[in-house]
């Protein structure tokens, strides 16, 4: 009946254990941060899911550089899409974060900055596949786009920080989910529940590549 | 053998942009009045710090009026020739020195200009220049680079500004950091970890465009 595929059903299992986990399993107590650490079962991961699909999104732009099908453009601006998509939940919770640590909702500091540039980018991106018509045209130019565009954004994400100081937990000294502040109980619904959520994107993926594929078939005839 | 064609089609754009006096002029005569209209809306004094972002903001919009029309004026015929003569390679890297040197003139006659009307205590001139310099090569790059994607997307303008200037920001940042220290409080160590990051930049913009150009091209 259930015809769901292993990684689907690991992906609900892990983000239901993450968010149960993460709400109820205690934490360790840190100056600034106290309960608030929670969030890191959160945001954090669903920044890290997001790199992650943007680096397939990237991946796949290659591809369908070096071998044009329709597979791979699908593909590439699929990720592209719900990569944005957790970005912006990532960026929600962020703000939701900061308004109770920092007292704002948006803090003119670097990796709020970062934020708004990666959005800033993928936004443009999906822009500039709007204003193409014809569809291999579309996926050549997007894929240019969107290589250039991620390996600038790495980079500035990248180099950045190093320049400029932060409020950021991690930066500047203040107590972060880092090496020494996180605890082993917290590793074990941090690490799944990045794994949870970088699955349940891939979920998401897949099911919209199939609905665009089921709307070109009903167009063609 | 690129080199020497991409310096060819350097100079015939060149040829090519001073046949046309209107566009230059119109160029000119964009950025003398957006430097006066700035300079009448602040009554000329402002802090240096407020100077260096209103200076680099000025130049954003200079270079993306100046660089992203280097791909959108090209007309198809004009398009054909090259594709017919020269490789992709080529193609862009001569575009790049043609746009690169429009906009470094266009820079300093706008830097020029306001230090003069503004007349900020600055207090390394050295490295003040050199920002300008690195700063505009890079504006350069990355805005000739991203008009030709929106050439070949729909030949729009506002494309242009749309797709370059999230990508245009970490280029903007360093520059503005680099002309803060460069104005008040220089240190040579910070000024020069920025100018290495600024030429890093640089670098990878001319490569990735230098890569990826020959797939657009394929019209």
């Amino acid at each position: 009946m259930l015809a769901l595929k292993w990684w689907k059903i690991l992906a609900i299992i892990l983000v239901l254990y993450s968010i149960i986990g993460g709400f109820l399993i205690d934490v360790p107590k840190l100056s600034i941060l106290y309960e608030t650490i929670r969030n890191t079962y959160f945001h954090v991961t669903l920044w890290f899911a997001m790199m992650l699909l943007m680096s397939i999104s990237m991946v796949y732009s290659i591809k369908h550089l070096s071998t044009p099908t329709q597979q791979n453009d699908l593909i590439a601006s699929e990720t592209a899409n719900i990569g944005l998509f957790f970005g912006v939940l990532g960026l929600v919770t962020g703000m939701i974060w900061a308004q109770f640590t920092w007292g704002a909702f948006w803090v003119n500091d670097v990796k709020t900055n970062g934020t708004a540039i990666t959005l800033l980018i993928y936004f443009a991106y999906t822009v500039l596949r709007g204003s193409v018509e014809d569809d291999e045209k579309r996926g050549r130019i997007a894929a240019v786009y969107n290589i250039f565009a991620f390996v600038m954004l790495i980079l500035f994400l990248g180099i950045l920080p190093r320049v400029n100081d932060s409020l950021h937990p991690g930066n500047g000294g203040n107590p972060a989910f880092g090496n020494y502040d996180m605890d082993n109980t917290m590793r074990m619904v941090f690490y799944p529940a990045i794994i949870g959520y970088f699955l349940l994107g891939l979920w998401f993926v897949d099911l919209r590549i199939r609905l665009k594929k089921i709307k070109q078939k009903l167009t063609a005839e | 053998m690129i080199i020497k064609d991409a310096i060819t089609i350097a100079k015939h754009e060149l040829k090519l942009e001073i046949r046309n006096k209107n566009a230059l002029g119109g160029l000119i005569l964009y950025s003398i009045s957006t430097v006066f209209i700035t300079y009448l809306s602040t009554e000329g004094y402002i802090p240096s710090n407020l100077f260096s972002a209103l200076l680099w903001i000025i130049l954003l919009f200079i270079s993306i009026n100046a660089a992203g029309k280097s791909f959108l004026q090209t007309n198809s015929g004009r398009h054909l020739f090259y594709f017919s003569n020269v490789s992709p390679q080529a193609y862009i890297l001569g575009k790049h020195f043609f746009t690169s040197g429009l906009v470094l003139v266009l820079m300093f006659l706008v830097s020029g200009l306001s230090y003069f009307l503004f007349e900020p205590k600055i207090e390394n001139m050295l490295f003040f220049s050199i920002t300008i310099f690195l700063g505009s090569l890079g504006f350069a790059f990355t805005i000739g680079f991203l008009s030709a994607v929106a050439q070949t997307a729909s030949g729009n303008f506002t494309m242009v500004s749309i797709l370059s200037f999230p990508v245009l920001l970490p280029f903007f940042l360093t520059q503005i950091k680099l002309l803060n220290i460069s104005l008040a409080r220089f240190n040579i160590d910070l000024a020069l970890k920025y100018i290495g990051i600024l030429c890093l930049l640089n670098l990878l913009v001319l490569g990735l465009s230098y890569i990826l150009f020959p797939y657009l091209w394929r019209d």
